[in-house]
């Protein structure tokens, strides 16, 4: 087991410093950004007196030095304290853990539309590549590869909300509240994320699958007399599966991706309006620690992944990193 | 007003937007609107399905309900000492008030000041304030909370908005609860008009290093929960020391896509929608069979602003070229769907406001006098100017700039469109004091209907447009100084027609933010800036 | 064969040492309507103005107007034509997301053939520094960079095509990784071809097949990344108009004319098809496994 508890720690290690350099590059990248928060924070109000932006400048820690602002920002993090945005006052974990859960609940909903989807979708393509039902998945998987998700939602609200009044066009109730309400809500936004998700993933079964129904195991059990179905099901689909696998990490960026302008279309209060409104405000605060959130989930998910390839397939277990 | 009179019948307009898309809007628009004041003109009469002012309030509201309010801009925080954002302004009525306030018109009526008086020379102030009123938090409002206050608003550290208006107080006494007494360092008959100002609302003091997120007032409505730049809930405050509200709560909900929130408006989702694209107006108010909000004045609109202390703008006769050549007839119609008033001076008062002065010369759209002008200047055929416009929002901003490009170009003159992302486009002229030789700058300024607030804009050091009118100080302090309202009148004449001939920023329309409102919605109401106050909101019953 | 020709003179180098290619190719009708749908887009792009005049004229007289013999597609809220404006748009457009596609493939080759040929160490390094630029969003870096350096097509082409370099560098390194290994590159060695010239000479166009893949990928891309941010308000100024501010222009006016959004969505939506289908099936014809198919 040494071999594994190795291979561990040395994707701990370069997680850690992945997430080091990310927030290295993160924060010098904001602070070449033209554009100052504390003049974005006096929004254009006239008769503002030079000596509030220098109080203002201080309050937000603005006029020590860029390493100071950096260290001082890496120390809090460590201890859980990623300061306050500028503009709220409120604090950057406060602003996170208001906006997760919808984020959460719209990407985790969008993934499995999207699983639900291509799976079936999959099979299909690769089990039966002549069917009419093949061809059309063929060309739905083209299309919405070719469509940006904010295209697709906007085509979902032109239909659904503005042409047939079936759905709201915008909003977010928690699912505690109002569980009715709120599922009628995310119905829109995670079918367009689901769809923008469903795409890619697809294209990579299919072309798992169509490998692996060439496996000689699969050859051996067809041989024996296997069904087709119990053949595809129980032995192509789970072993393609696994090589899918290591593409969540892609997946889970995708839909971090996605989310930003999903959220957008939708007015869904997510981590994506936060970081889209941070980025325009120039709330370094919120936008780094937010950055990094994306990329230690990207991480998290990475490693989890590899993790579980290698123990679903031991013939990588010895630590030689996927290409 | 050439053009007015066909304009005439449509509502009276507001402008700005939301519109498009972007998400830039997020970016605090307000800007934009942070002090100012235009005035509009209206023209004509209402439409049917308008609600002017007043009108519609005969209504009677049932009580109780909830109201969503929907905007494209998120509030981000609440404090109104340090407001910046034009969104923000409409839960200022609704959990604060002020020693005085401005009623519908713009007229100052009593707030938690009953009553006041001045010494004859217009320097020594004492307000009565009303008694047994208590902030949400249950501490009483006393004249010591207002002494905090001022002195907040006083210290040049804090960026206060009107502060300005009040600067000029010296000493704050306060002989009994009730009782306060300013003294000014110079004469102001106007102190009362500038306590109305929403940023100049009383907040508890103890509570002002988090009135960001905790805004603690006496209005009509409590904070009950705030997601910063995506919803603020607001419930009744049962114990306020006026007339009780009639709604439970206010939602005010943010809407980033101009096209999900018309959508969200006409499926009923949202009762009140502000910052309408203009063009959308009518649609919407068509759609729900609902109403189009309009103030009884505007001062509210779409100015530019170039450098008046650097090249070729320095020049008057360049800034008076470039208001010939801007076909403002043209740009109201095609922008703002004919919603607003077409300047004809420069002046930055609406020929509805009552100090208006009808004897200024009119600058027409009229090409051959701009390209001489220009000449003179030194702009001949060849030159380039510069249009800077936010990306993103106010895409009203960037069809006006695009239809002086092509009227320029008739004229030999190259006008570059440039789109900024909001924080670059603000830093590029702001503050004042800023450099931009050459660049015509897109902004929109809401003011008060107090004309020297309005007029006030253009103090040295307010105004971008870095301008030194002259005389213009010593005839606004005589105006401030001034008690008798006609003598005033007069003194606003004199400074119109300094403006007229400087011309030292160009109104191109006046106009505001457009409100609609779903049908069974009564005694909402928006003031001449386009703001919307739902103090007295309700559903009919 | 049409087609190929069509697709311009990188294809055509290509094409010299892979004469196969193009035929399997012109065997596959996807792709060769896709690659007839990428000609008919550039030429109606680069004849935008010959073809529909010009896209900025105004006219106050005639907003909004429904499609005519004027003009053809109607006119937009300021009365240009929309025509017009969407062959123009689409000239940026593809102008941005081929200069996109130049920057990705130029920083992209050169860091994945680095890595390939350099030592393992160096090699897992520069792909786990591609790993580590995948793992932002690239929307999210986009928005950060666009709001930084501005939004011009200049800027923009960069940006997106810096954003879409790792993912060429990844490809480019495993075409290189084959090629490396193959038997032709030991001869070269063998017989004292000098290293530079045996890259320019014979890796890069026995390569380029998969590269020229991932550049119709990597174009279809930019076309969405430049959508998405112009979706987002940050996209080029007017009057110069792309698909992405056309779309964004029209969205916000979707109660007033369909249309004005439709005409954008669908010039996007199969440009990117197009160019996503040349890609795949480029990148299939390749694959003899799939090929067999």
């Amino acid at each position: 087991m040494n071999g594994l508890r190795g291979y561990v720690l040395r994707r701990l290690g370069a997680g850690v410093l992945l997430l080091a350099l990310a927030s290295l590059l993160t924060f010098a990248l904001l602070r070449v950004v033209p554009g100052d928060p504390t003049i974005t924070k006096l929004g254009g109000a006239r008769n503002i007196d030079p000596a509030a932006l220098a109080e203002l400048r201080h309050e937000l820690g603005l006029d020590r030095s860029v390493v100071a602002q950096y260290l001082s920002w890496v120390g809090g993090l460590l201890q859980g304290d990623l300061g306050q945005s500028y503009f709220s006052q409120y604090a950057v974990t406060t602003l996170i853990g208001q906006r997760v859960v919808p984020t959460l609940e719209l990407a985790g909903l969008a993934f499995v539309v999207g699983l639900v989807l291509a799976v079936p979708a999959a099979l299909v393509s690769a089990t039966r590549p002549r069917s009419i039902a093949a061809r059309l998945v063929n060309a739905a998987t083209a299309a919405l590869m070719a469509a940006p998700p904010f295209l697709v939602g906007i085509a979902f609200v032109v239909v659904l909300s503005v042409q047939a009044g079936l759905l709201p066009a915008r909003g977010y109730v928690p699912f505690v509240e109002d569980p009715l309400e709120n599922l009628r809500l995310v119905a829109m936004p995670a079918l367009t994320l689901g769809l923008a998700v469903a795409a890619p993933l697809v294209v990579l079964l299919r072309a798992s699958l169509g490998e692996t129904l060439r496996a000689p195991f699969i050859r051996t059990a067809t041989g024996k007399g296997l069904q087709r179905r119990r053949v595809v099901l129980g032995h192509a689909l789970p072993n393609a599966l696994i090589p899918s696998l290591t593409y969540l990490g892609v997946t889970v960026g995708y839909l971090l991706g996605g989310v930003v302008v999903v959220e957008y279309v939708f007015g869904w209060p997510g981590l994506g309006s936060l970081v889209v409104d941070a980025v325009l405000k120039r709330d370094y605060a919120v936008l780094q620690s937010v950055v990094l959130l994306a990329v230690a989930i990207f991480v998290f998910v990475t490693f989890v992944t590899d993790l579980l390839y290698g123990v679903l397939d031991p013939r990588l277990r010895v630590g030689e990193g996927q290409p | 007003m050439k053009s007015s009179g066909r304009e005439a019948g449509t509502v009276v307009l507001m402008r700005e937007t939301r519109a498009a898309a972007a998400a830039a809007r997020i970016a605090g628009v307000a800007a934009l609107t942070a002090g100012c004041a235009a005035l509009a003109v209206g023209c004509g009469g209402s439409s049917p399905t308008t609600d002017r002012g007043a009108t519609g309030e005969s209504q009677p509201a049932s009580a109780g309900g909830r109201l969503v309010y929907g905007t494209a801009s998120g509030i981000s925080q609440l404090d109104p000492h340090t407001r910046s954002a034009a969104q923000q302004l409409v839960v200022h009525p609704l959990l604060f008030d002020g020693l005085t306030r401005a009623g519908r018109n713009g007229e100052t009526e009593p707030g938690l000041a009953e009553s006041w008086r001045a010494s004859p020379d217009q320097r020594t102030w004492t307000f009565t304030l009303r008694s047994g009123v208590r902030f949400h938090d249950g501490t009483p409002f006393d004249s010591r909370a207002v002494k905090a206050n001022l002195e907040r608003v006083l210290d040049p550290r804090v960026p206060n908005p009107d502060r300005t208006k009040i600067e000029m107080i010296a000493s704050i006494g306060t002989p009994s609860p009730t009782r306060l007494v300013l003294r000014l360092s110079a004469p102001n008959a106007l102190l009362p008009d500038a306590l109305a100002a929403s940023s100049l609302v009383m907040v508890q003091p103890r509570t002002f290093s988090t009135a960001a997120k905790a805004a603690v007032g006496t209005g009509p409505f409590k904070l009950a929960e705030m997601v910063p730049d995506d919803h603020v809930t607001l419930v009744r405050n049962d114990d306020y020391w006026g007339e009780q509200a009639n709604l439970d709560e206010i939602e005010i909900v943010r809407s980033p896509d101009a096209t999900a929130a018309a959508t969200a408006f006409r499926s009923g989702d949202l009762d009140v929608l502000w910052s309408v694209p203009p063009a959308d107006v009518d649609g919407l108010v068509a759609a729900t069979q609902g109403r189009a909000l309009e103030p009884e004045d505007i001062s509210a609109g779409v100015y530019w602003e170039v450098d008046n202390a650097s090249p070729p703008f320095d020049d008057v006769r360049a800034r008076q070229a470039l208001l010939h050549a801007i076909d403002r007839e043209t740009m109201l119609r095609v922008a703002y769907a004919g919603k607003g008033l077409v300047p004809e001076t420069a002046s930055m008062l609406s020929p509805r406001n009552q100090a208006f002065e009808a004897s200024l010369a009119a600058y027409p759209f009229d090409l051959d006098r701009a390209r001489a002008l220009f000449a003179e200047a030194g702009v001949g055929a060849g030159e380039t100017l510069t249009f800077l416009t936010p990306a993103g929002q106010f895409p009203e901003w960037a069809q006006m700039g695009q239809i002086l490009q092509e009227d320029l170009k008739k004229i030999g003159i190259t006008l570059k469109i440039q789109r900024e992302e909001f924080s670059t486009w603000l830093e590029a002229f702001y503050p004042a004091g800023k450099r931009f030789p050459g660049t015509i700058v897109a902004n929109y300024l809401s003011l008060p209907t107090t004309p020297m607030y309005q007029l006030s804009f253009l103090n040295e050091g307010v105004c971008e447009c870095n301008a030194r009118l002259p005389g213009w100080r010593e005839l606004s302090s005589r105006a401030v100084a001034t008690g008798d309202a006609a003598e005033r009148d007069g003194i606003y004449a004199q400074l119109q027609e300094v403006q007229n001939r400087a011309v030292p920023v160009l109104p191109i329309a006046f106009t505001t933010l457009q409100t609609v409102v779903q049908p069974d919605v009564v005694g909402a109401w928006v003031d001449t800036q386009g703001n919307v106050d739902l103090t007295q909101a309700g559903f009919a019953r | 064969m049409s087609a190929t020709v069509a697709t311009g003179p990188a294809l055509e180098t290509a094409a010299a040492g892979r004469v196969g290619i193009v035929r399997r190719l012109s065997r596959r009708p996807a792709a060769v309507v896709s690659a007839v749908t990428i000609a008919v887009l550039l030429l109606l792009s680069l004849l935008a103005t010959p073809i529909a005049g010009s896209p900025t004229a105004i006219d106050t007289r005639e907003i909004l107007a429904s499609p005519s013999g004027a003009h053809w597609l109607g006119t937009d809220d300021l009365g240009r034509d929309v025509l017009a404006r969407t062959l123009a748009g689409g000239r940026l457009t593809l102008l941005v997301a081929f200069g996109a596609m130049a920057v990705s493939m130029a920083v992209g080759t050169l860091w994945g053939f680095v890595a390939a040929a350099a030592g393992r160490a160096v090699g897992e390094g520069l792909m786990r520094a591609a790993d580590a630029c995948l793992a932002i969003p690239p929307i999210l870096l986009a928005l950060i960079l666009v709001a930084a350096f501005g939004a011009s097509s200049w800027t923009l082409a960069l940006i997106s095509g810096l954003l879409l370099a790792p993912q060429t560098a990844r490809i480019a390194r495993s075409a290189l990784l084959t090629e490396l290994r193959s038997d032709y590159r030991l001869a070269a060695r063998a017989v004292g071809v000098s290293p530079l010239r045996t890259v320019f000479g014979e890796l890069l166009p026995n390569a380029s097949p998969a590269l020229i893949a991932q550049a119709s990928l990597t174009v279809a891309w930019a076309i969405g990344i430049e959508a998405s941010l112009s979706f987002l308000g940050l996209g080029v100024q007017p009057p110069e108009a792309s698909w992405g501010t056309l779309l964004q222009e029209g969205y916000a006016g979707l109660y007033r004319s369909v249309w004005l959004t439709v005409v954008p969505g669908v010039a996007i939506f199969v440009a990117i098809l197009a160019f996503n289908t040349f890609g795949s099936q480029l990148q299939q014809a390749l694959d003899p496994r799939q090929e067999e198919r």
